[in-house]
Parts: C-alpha cells; structure tokens; sequence
C-alpha cells in the first residue's frame, strides 16, 4: 500500500547555496551528527552515490545503505534503502522508500523552494501508522534543513548572499562538483572573495 | 574606571570592549563581543596566556564558539565541517572528511586536493592588565 507525502517551504536562501549544501558532504556527520552521526561513501556509479548511514532516534541507533541520484541543477531522488548489515531488524525489510527533494528558484523572489515528496510503500499491518513515519520523516528532514540554513544564513552574512567561491574552489570537495561548476559557476562570478579573503578582512 | 582602561578603551588599535578575566571560564572556548559587530572566542592556554581568534571558522565561516576544544590533544574542531585545528598555532591538521568520502574524492575533475588552502585560525594579539584582556585589532601570527 502506498501512502505519499509532500513538504513544500520557501527558504531564505539563493538556489546556488541551498544545492550547494546539500552537494558539500563534508558537513553532513558534524553539522547533522545528531541525526546523523555516522556517514561513509561506498560507491559512485555516473550520478549516483551509495551511502552507509548511521541514524540516531534518541538512544536508538540503526545503520542503512541507500543510494542517492542527482538530476541537476537541484534534484536528488534517494531510493533503494537497506537495512546495513541485512539481518539487522528494520523498517526496510518491510517498507520501501523513495524521497525526493527539489530545489528551485522562487519566480518572483531571490529565494528557494525547497520540496520534499515521499512514498512509502509498505505492508497492510503497517499502513495504520504511516502517519506516525510521515511525522518522524518531516521531523528529521525539518530538522536536518534548518541547521543547513543556519549555516548558509551565516555564511551570507558575512561572505554576501551570492557568494559561492568557497563551494567552486577548486580544492573544496562538493559532490558532482562537475555539474555543479556548469550549473552555477557563471552566475557566481561576481563574487570573487573567498571565506579566507573575506574572513582576513574582517580582521 | 581605571586609568589604564580608559586609555586602552580610547587606542584605536585595540577593541573597546576588553574581556574580564575573571568571568572566562577554564578548559572551554569563551565565546566575547570586543565590539559592535565583533565577537571572539577565548580560552586560557596556561597561566597569562590566551588563545585568542575570531568567531569565524577560516574554512566556511562557522561560528568557532561552537567549536569542540579538546585540551589532550590540543585541538580545536569545527562543527560544521569537523575541520581540526591546531590551538596552539592555528593551524590545520587534519579533514576527517578524507576517511569518510575517501572512495569517491578522486572522480571529479573540478576539485583537486592539492590546491586546498592551508587554513589557519588567525590569533589575535592582545595586552592582559589589570584583570582585562584587551584585544588588539588585526593578528598575531599573520605573515
């Protein structure tokens, strides 16, 4: 049976920086350690990328591998999510997922949409809690993206809302950083100050 | 106010705002405002001596008042990255980031390794009287 959700929010952020974000891997295990705090890339095939993750809820922890796929500019579609190592008890074994998040520019604003579906397909016995899935999903996903907009929110403070330098320098690891350099590069040539320059200024 | 104050609070090459030693609390990062607009995070090193910096990560600007400082091994990490640096010189040792993404690092042609800046947390001279630290503006170990 399956039960299908969708989370739509305007954020406060460029579109350069929000896939930014979610492409800068590195902050994932720090920034987002609380909900998660393990984090290794097993494999890359084209665009796709497998993951082992841990995941905390309180004092219960889990581990899954799944695989994320980017369509650029903004679209990243996780699907094929296991339970790591197979015997482990856990929802995957029962309910198959796919997520989708979209980001977009806003028409009429210097903003981003950020949109978030889901679809759950699981088993008649547990279709009587999906809202409960849907609402630790929201939650953590919530959660997850308000510590990325603190953070960009910061950034643009002090580097400027455009700048993006520090995800296209060259020795700055981003996921698909190909396809992110020809998606966003050219609109980000005004901004030339990296967050070292800028920073030594501000001293 | 005392005279020394006054004098340091009036040099435009301090921040006018100085920090009270007494209210720094031992083995942890302070987190200061020296100024309209600028805040510092401080700690003591040993008796007389202070660490120093901005409250800004030099990687991507993260706030190093939320930065884990361990005393054993004289680091500082970042939250936001877990970039670690050195507490000493400011220095950055190490990317953890390495291990964790190690397996695809190498696949995409727009980023090379070896261009990565050696980041530094840039200490911040200062003068300590009369149980005030008084931060000098610009840093100690810029070159």
């Amino acid at each position: 049976m399956k039960h299908k959700f969708q989370v739509i929010e305007e954020q406060e952020i460029t579109l350069a920086n929000a896939v930014g974000a979610y492409l800068d891997c590195e902050h994932y295990v720090f920034l987002h350690g609380g909900i998660m705090p393990e984090m290794f890339a097993e494999k890359l095939e084209g665009r796709r990328i497998t993951y082992r993750q841990g995941l905390r809820w309180g004092f219960l922890r889990s581990a899954h591998i799944f695989t994320t796929e980017y369509f650029p500019p903004g679209h990243f579609r996780t699907f094929d999510l296991k339970s790591s190592p197979k015997w482990m008890p856990s929802l995957h074994h029962v309910v198959k997922m796919v997520i989708d998040v979209r980001y977009t520019k806003h028409p009429e604003r210097d903003t981003t949409l950020m949109q978030f579906d889901v679809e759950l397909d699981m088993p008649f016995w547990l279709w009587p809690f999906r809202r409960i899935l849907q609402g630790i999903m929201e939650r953590m996903h919530y959660k997850k993206d308000q510590e990325d907009i603190e953070m960009i929110q910061r950034r643009a403070k002090i580097f400027g809302p455009h700048n993006i330098s520090s995800y296209l320098a060259e020795g700055q690891f981003l996921l698909f950083k190909d396809d992110y350099v020809r998606h966003f590069g050219a609109s980000a040539r005004h901004s030339t100050d990296s967050p070292a320059t800028s920073a030594a200024r501000l001293l | 106010m005392h005279t020394l104050d006054l004098v340091m609070r009036q040099d435009q090459d301090y921040f006018p705002i100085p920090i009270e030693i007494a209210s720094l609390l031992p083995d942890q990062l302070n987190h200061r405002r020296v100024s309209e607009g600028v805040e510092v995070v401080v700690f003591s090193e040993d008796n007389d001596r202070y660490f120093i910096a901005r409250d800004i990560c030099p990687h991507m600007g993260a706030p190093l008042a939320q930065a884990r400082l361990c005393r054993k091994t004289g680091t500082l990490q970042c939250r936001w990255h877990g970039y670690i640096y050195d507490s000493g010189t400011g220095e950055m040792k190490e990317n953890p980031n390495d291990k964790l993404f190690t397996k695809i690092k190498t696949a995409f042609q727009s980023y090379n390794p070896l261009s990565t800046p050696k980041y530094r947390i840039k200490r911040l001279s200062y003068e300590a009287a009369e149980g005030k630290i008084f931060v000098r503006r610009g840093a100690a170990n810029e070159t």
